[in-house]
Parts: C-alpha cells; structure tokens; sequence
C-alpha cells in the first residue's frame, strides 16, 4: 500500500523507489490522502529525473498531464504504465491499442477537454477599486487542471489584474506576476457587474427559438458548469418561453401567408379574381376593393405606378384620377394608345386617412409594398414586357427589390429579373403637386419627353 | 435607445448567420494589451439551440436598403430598427472579451446608406479595436455586398477573416429572393480578397514584417430550404467555392422562418436535418477525398435525410467493399461508413506491427455491427452474399425511396433534435 499526496509529485516520489525496486504493479494499492500541495509542479523540475530508470521524459510530461486526472485509479494506471515501459516494453506507448495505452490516452483527452472548459467558461467580473480594476471568477473544474491553463490566461489576459479560484487552488495575476494560492469551497458572493445584464441580453437575443436542441447544447455545456456562467440563468426561461414566442410568431404570419399565389393561376383574370381574398396586409381591408392592372397580356410596355387614389378606388380601374389624366395626355401626344399598355400599381389598394372629411391618399410603408409584391411579380411574369416604366420610388422599390434614388436613375436601362429594359421616371403626380408655373412646365414638357422618348426604345 | 435595447435587437437580427468560428489565426498579445489568438478558437458557450457562442456577433444596424425577401432586416420588414455607434460596439467588445464571455466580434450589417458607407464604418470599428485598445482578439467582418475593393483591402487589415455571403446556392434562387444581388457581384467580392490574401502571402515571404491580411481566411453562407435547390446543386456551389477561392468554410444555414416573412417563403420550422446531413457532406468533400457526384449524382441529387451520407453512398456501391483493413491504403479505409480519420490513422499505425483483428475495432469503439459487412481483418471475412443481398442496408436504417421533401413534417426536422 502507497498513500500519497494527491500530487504528481509525491506520485513520482513514490514510484522512483518502488520501480527501482522492480515491485509488480498487482502488489501495490495506491491510495490518497489529504489535499497536498498542488503546486508542486513548478518545483519538479529541480529534482532529479528517472532517466537512469530509462523512463522517456514525454512520457513523464504526458503522466504529469494526466495526473490532474481526479481518480485514484490514476495513480494505479501511471505506475503500471511506468513498470511496463522499463520492464516489459520500451515502446509501449507506441502501441495504440494496448488497453492501458488506450486507457491513459483516454484520461489525457479528458483532461485536455476539462482544461479547455476553464478556457472556456471561466467568467471574470470586474471589481473596481480605486479606479483600478481586478477580475474575478470562480470554476468548478472536474479535474485538477488550473495550472495548466495558466499560460492560456496570462498570454490573453496580460495587460489585466486577475484571480481565478476554484476548490482546489487558486491563481492570481497581479501586475504581472503568477502566483498560485489556495481554493475557496464555494463560490463567494462576488460584487455585482452590470456587464453581466448585457451579456445575458445578447444571449438570450442571440437564440433563434425556431431551433431547438437542448441535448446538443447540454453535451457542450454541461448542467453542473451553469452556476458559474451567468448566461445560463436565463437558460430556463427561454426554453420556456420558447413555444408560445414560436406559437405567436406564426399566428402573426399566418395573415400574410393566406396571401400566396396559387400556382394554378395563369391568366391575369384569375389573378384579379384571387386578390380579393388577399390578407397580405391591412390596406385593402380600409379600401373598397382591390384596384388590380389593366390592359393587355401581351402588352410591349407595362407602367407601374404607385398606389390607386380616391377615385381610382371608387372607379376600380388604375390610372383614372388627376396624375392620371395627365399621364394619358402624355400618352397621347406620344401616340400610344391605352389600350396597348398594361397599366398597374406597385400597391394594390387605397391607402389613406380622413382630412376634413375627405380620403387623403397615404404613401405605402416598405412593408406594403413588399407584401403586395408578389402580385406585380405575377402580373410581370405573365406579360414579360419589353420595356418596364417604374412610375417612382414606390413602384421601383417594387420592381428592383432595393431603394432606387428616382433622380440618380432618371432615364437609365437597367437590366431587372422582369424585364431588360428597365426605365425609372418620376411618378406624374410630381407635377400636380408643383406649385412654380415655371417649374411646372419644365417638368410636364421633360415627362412629355420620357414617354416619346420609349417609342425609341 | 438604451444599449441594452440596441443590443436586444441587433444581436436577434445577427441570429441567422451561421458562422460563428474563432479559428485560422494567430496573434500574440500585445504588450499591456488584451487578447490573443491561438489558431482554434474557443468556444464560450452554447445557445438553447445547440450553436455554440464564440464571438460577438452582432449587427452595426439592421437598417437595410435591400429587400432580400430571406432576410430580416429587409426594407419592407416592419421590425425594430437600431443602430450602435462605432465606440458602443468597441467598448461592448472589450467589455464583453475582458470577462473572458467571447473570443472576439462578428460585425455585420445592414446596408444603411450605401455599401461603402456602411463597410468603412465597420472598418473604423476593426481599426479602433486594434489600433486603439490594442485588441488581439478574433475579427470577422462580414463583406458589405457590392462595396469597393479598396475598402476590401482595408478591412482584411484588421480583420482575421472576412467573409461575403454567396446567400443562395443558383443565380436564379437569388433572382427571385434578392433581386439587388447577383451572384457575380458576390463573388467579386470573394475574387478580391482571395487576390489579397494570395499577394499578402507573398508579401510576407519577402519582408516578415508586412501587414497580415486577413490570416484567417475567407468563409461564405447559403440559406439552405428557401428555395427548391436540390442538394446537388447546393454541394456543388459549395465545391466550386472551395475551389475557385479556397474559402475556409462555406456554411450552411436552415432557413429559418423570420418575423414578418415575405409571403413567398416557407413557413416551417427549419430543416435541421438536411443542414447536418449537408456538413456531413462538406465534411466528406474536404476531409475524405469524396467528389460531389460521388455523394449525390445526377439521378441522386438528394441526401438521404435517415442515414448518413457515407452510408448513403457505401450501399449505393457495394462493389468496393469488403475493404480489407490490413492491405487498403488510407484513402479506401477513410471510403468505409463508421470509419473516422482518427480511426483510420490508428489503423495505419498499428497494422506495422499487428494484423488488425476485430477486437481491435471494438477498443477503437467502431459500432461492430455496422462495419462488419464492410472489412476483411485478419480474424473475419463478412460473407458476400450479405453485399449480394437485394435488401443490403435494410438493417442500417430504413431505406426511403422517396426523398423527404423540406418542408415535409419530418420529425427531427420539427423537433429539431438529431
């Protein structure tokens, strides 16, 4: 029987004078007593080596490793490993399935994974004192690890005051010195770091509650680590909280999901008849009825205006109130008939608000105009135009999937997924809308251009 | 806005970028300084989902001129929106990094303004971090879409890695979910700093003393369930990106349903499954010598979401095996299903020594029921007619016959455990 320090050292000590002495490994029982020193590590190097029992120091480095190992069969492993390699086999370690080879890599793995877990999950929590601060943390390792992640902690952490305590020992680094002191059992009320609120804000923000998996997660952060990491007092709530934010979220999309186009729909007309059924947002809920495109399916040129005004909403029909009229004289003069073009709206319905008892048209959120997309997407895909006018930002918007600067773009082809020729002009309403005669007339007579100038295209 | 609320909201919007990795890097701390970089990164904690924490990934704004009809932060999406200074994310960095809760910051953003805009302001945020704290620290910096290589030049200065979304595995999945984005745009992008990296490591044999740019490499993400792309197409972007600019991962993220979805996207929960199934296939491609027609050919674009895809590919050609373990060399051992690279280095070493005898395959914990059709030891030959056999795999699995489609409700894929 060998009671020793629960140390690498008093291990070594031990096993010098025992493998000298050729003493079997069935006759020895190895058993720990007390805590001892843990630090003795960083004195092994003064004593001498067994290298007269022919021992190769990696060997000797990777026991130390594995010393930290807390099971009292460790020590048991060591030394038969030790007795095997002078006496039986001096390549026994190179046999990479000998069972006790095996087993010693075993414990060496998780060691390195229990020493990574410091790396890991040790939190500081800074405490000011003086203006100076010093950072604290308290771990609970599964192995006697903590000096060796003491190179990993003052490499990153160099330009810090820190501690680091666990049950066992404990390691400081005060400017710029390493020293190593006793545990504390239990974690002490450490001061209160308001980082630690915003740490668990981003956590818990971070977390998609569409992707469960807490068996993963256990697996990585095991249950017995929780008390020292702050995030995982959260842990439980959002588990908890999970389902109804996923049950909440859907019910809220389901309104808008009602609005998929049917695949079957191949013809504008039973386009115009689907969108009556549309819920995709609330505007045509406020509207008389949806104000769907006119006008032919194999029209060369589609415009896209913005939304329908008070009287294209009563009339049903796109392009027939004031900015209307004058986009019909436009075309005119250019010499294209209405009936030739396809005329629709990048947002189906009506929005407004009262003022004085009158309907005043409101401009569509983004929002809007995304939701309403999937019909000019159809309505696009079934005419394939040759040449596509964006009357606007809103009709753009619609149209290029982005925010389009109307006047940077004014007049220029650009190549969308609906059309190759894609032109952006202002919305005709521009011009109603400008007070100046002057600038009024400017305005007309460049718009006046912008349409003949298609005829060209 | 409260930090605590701009956080809340630009950290969820960070959420569906996959890309979470540490790695690639070196980097010494700076004297009186914090942070180092040791080659892997360190994972700091784990989400209720399963990913791992290892950085601080978080939006500049989730402002954005696109309307990506996949993304949350789209024009047209009716979410909050917020947007950190340069110096909240700066302090918020070495606040967080100080406390050893991170390895270092994944900054992405929206596209507030303009694409330049935008990167240079992250840009200036990497500078601070460096220049000013002497952070050592891992940067990722997401490459804004369509911004200048100038800028891309810059950044990859700062930054241990860079990364430009590919978004969608075909041009056209991205013409129909994002129409202001093209894939040549994309990979221009990839292109440039791809150029910049191969010119630094040049650079770098010349004087040891010039700048790294962007040791870690460059990564990209597709959203995988969006769209109909079958998984052949998905692994051969993927292969291509590998390929053309030696991207260090490409990561694959189950679209995930998104508050205020456009109405042409699923709304399902994701398909957990497939996503594993396609690292599986990564895997595969990059570490096992396996060829994206190997894995899934033409009349077999779909991985099978029940087993795994060596499985998968071991029983679709039974005529490799048996594979006799103390004669094939390394690249046939890595082709035998339950086999590892671990394992098949262990194999290697030990056979100069010792025939390999099934026990050996049980201390090495190989399932033995699994591999037995597939090896020949010194101590057992499986019996041809079980490869014969027309219900070969029946065993290994139930053989489907019909890929589940994504959206199906496929259990794992509900509950998401696998």
């Amino acid at each position: 029987m060998a009671t020793i320090e629960p140390t690498f050292d008093s291990w070594r000590t031990y096993a010098r004078s025992l493998l000298s002495e050729k003493v079997h490994y069935d006759d020895i029982v190895w058993k720990t007593s007390g805590t001892g020193s843990l630090f003795d590590l960083m004195s092994a190097d003064h004593r001498p080596s067994p290298a007269q029992l022919s021992i190769p120091q990696s060997f000797m480095q990777d026991a130390a490793f594995v010393s930290a190992f807390r099971d009292d069969t460790t020590w048991a492993l060591l030394y038969r490993l030790a007795f095997r390699l002078i006496y039986e086999n001096k390549h026994l370690m190179s046999v990479a399935l000998d069972t006790d080879v095996l087993e010693f890599h075993r414990r060496m793995r998780l060691v390195s994974r229990d020493l990574h877990k410091v790396k890991a999950f040790v939190r500081f929590k800074e405490i000011k004192k003086n203006d100076e601060s010093i950072y604290m943390a308290w771990h609970r390792p599964d192995h006697r690890v903590l000096k060796f992640s003491a190179p990993f902690f003052t490499d990153r952490f160099n330009g810090m005051n820190w501690v680091i305590f666990t049950e066992d020992e404990s390691m400081s680094w005060i400017n710029n010195q390493l020293t190593f002191g006793p545990g504390i059992t239990q974690q002490e009320a450490l001061a209160f770091d308001h980082t630690e609120e915003l740490w668990k804000t981003y956590y818990g923000s971070i977390f998609n509650p569409a992707r469960i998996k807490v068996k993963a997660m256990k697996k990585e952060l095991p249950v017995r680590h929780w008390a020292t990491l702050p995030e995982a007092s959260i842990i439980d709530d959002l588990l908890r909280q999970a389902p109804k934010r996923l049950e909440e979220f859907y019910e809220s999309q389901r309104a808008s999901a009602v609005s998929l186009i049917q695949e079957n729909v191949s013809s504008l007309s039973e386009l115009k008849a689907a969108i009556i059924n549309c819920a995709a947002c609330s505007i045509c809920s406020k509207a008389t009825a949806p104000v769907f495109g006119e006008g032919p399916m194999d029209a060369e040129i589609v415009f896209v205006g913005e939304q329908p005004g008070n009287e294209e909403d009563m009339a049903g029909s796109p392009f027939v109130g004031p900015a209307g009229k004058l986009f019909m004289d436009a075309l005119d003069k250019a010499d294209i008939k209405r009936s030739d073009v396809y005329l629709t709206n990048a947002v189906k319905g009506f929005k407004w608000k009262e003022h004085n008892g009158m309907r005043k048209h409101v401009n569509p959120s983004s929002f809007e105009i995304s939701a309403c997309r999937a019909w000019v997407k159809s309505e696009l895909e079934l005419i394939k135009p040759r040449i596509l006018v964006c009357l606007g930002a809103s009709a753009a918007q619609s149209v290029f999937g982005k925010l389009m600067k109307v006047h940077d773009s004014h007049g220029k082809i650009f190549k969308t997924a609906f059309c190759d020729q894609t032109i952006i002009l202002p919305h005709p309403s521009a011009i109603l809308r400008t007070q100046d005669p002057e600038e009024k007339m400017h305005l007309e007579t460049r718009f006046l251009g912008d349409i003949m100038a298609l005829k060209n295209i | 806005m409260e930090l605590k609320d701009k956080i809340s909201i630009l950290a969820d919007a960070a959420k569906y970028d996959a890309s979470c990795a540490s790695s690639g890097a070196y980097r010494k701390a700076a004297r009186g300084g914090i942070g180092n970089l040791e080659g892997s990164g360190i994972c700091h904690s784990f989400t209720p989902d399963g990913r791992c924490v290892s950085l601080l990934k978080i939006l500049l704004t989730n402002f954005c001129i696109y309307d990506c009809s996949y993304c949350v932060n789209r024009i047209s999406s009716q979410i909050k929106r917020a947007k950190f200074s340069v110096d909240e994310i700066v302090n918020l960095t070495m606040d967080f990094y100080r406390r050893n809760y991170v390895e270092g910051l994944f900054l992405s953003s929206g596209v507030a303004r303009s694409s330049d805009e935008t990167m240079e302001e992250m840009i200036e945020v990497a500078r601070r971090l460096r220049v000013d704290h002497k952070f050592g620290g891992y940067i990722h910096l997401k490459a804004v879409a369509g911004c200048s290589q100038e800028l891309l030049n810059k950044a990859g200065l700062y930054a241990d890695r860079l990364s430009a979304n590919i978004e969608l595995p075909t041009p056209k999945d991205l013409t129909n979910l994002a129409p202001a984005k093209t894939h040549t745009e994309i990979e221009k992008s990839m292109e440039q700093i791809q150029g910049r990296i191969v010119e630094n490591i040049e650079e770098k044999k010349l004087f040891k003393k010039a700048p790294q740019y962007s040791p870690g490499g460059q990564s990209t993400q597709m959203i995988v369930g969006a769209t109909k792309s079958t998984d052949r197409d998905i692994m051969t972007k993927a292969s291509d990106l590998y390929g053309n600019y030696q991207l260090k991962r490409v990561y694959y993220s189950a679209f995930s349903p998104i508050p205020d979805s456009d109405p042409n996207l699923p709304l399902v929960k994701p398909p957990m499954i497939r996503e594993h199934r396609l690292y599986q296939t990564d895997w595969l491609l990059r570490f096992y010598g396996f060829k994206v027609d190997e894995v899934l050919p033409t009349d077999h674009p779909e991985l099978d979401l029940d087993r795994d895809p060596k499985l998968s590919w071991a029983i679709r050609n039974r005529g490799t095996f048996p594979v006799d373990l103390n004669s094939a060399p390394k690249h046939i051992l890595l082709r035998i299903p339950g086999l590892g690279v671990r394992n098949v280095d262990k194999i290697l070493a030990t056979r100069t020594f010792q025939k390999i005898r099934l026990t050996d395959l049980a201390k090495m914990r190989v399932h033995l029921d699994k591999i037995r059709p597939y090896v020949v030891t010194a101590d057992y030959t499986p019996p041809l007619s079980q490869l014969d056999s027309l219900h070969f795999g029946k065993h290994q699995g139930p053989e489907t016959h019909v890929q589940l489609d994504l959206f199906s409700s496929f259990k794992e894929s509900v509950t998401g455990e696998f």
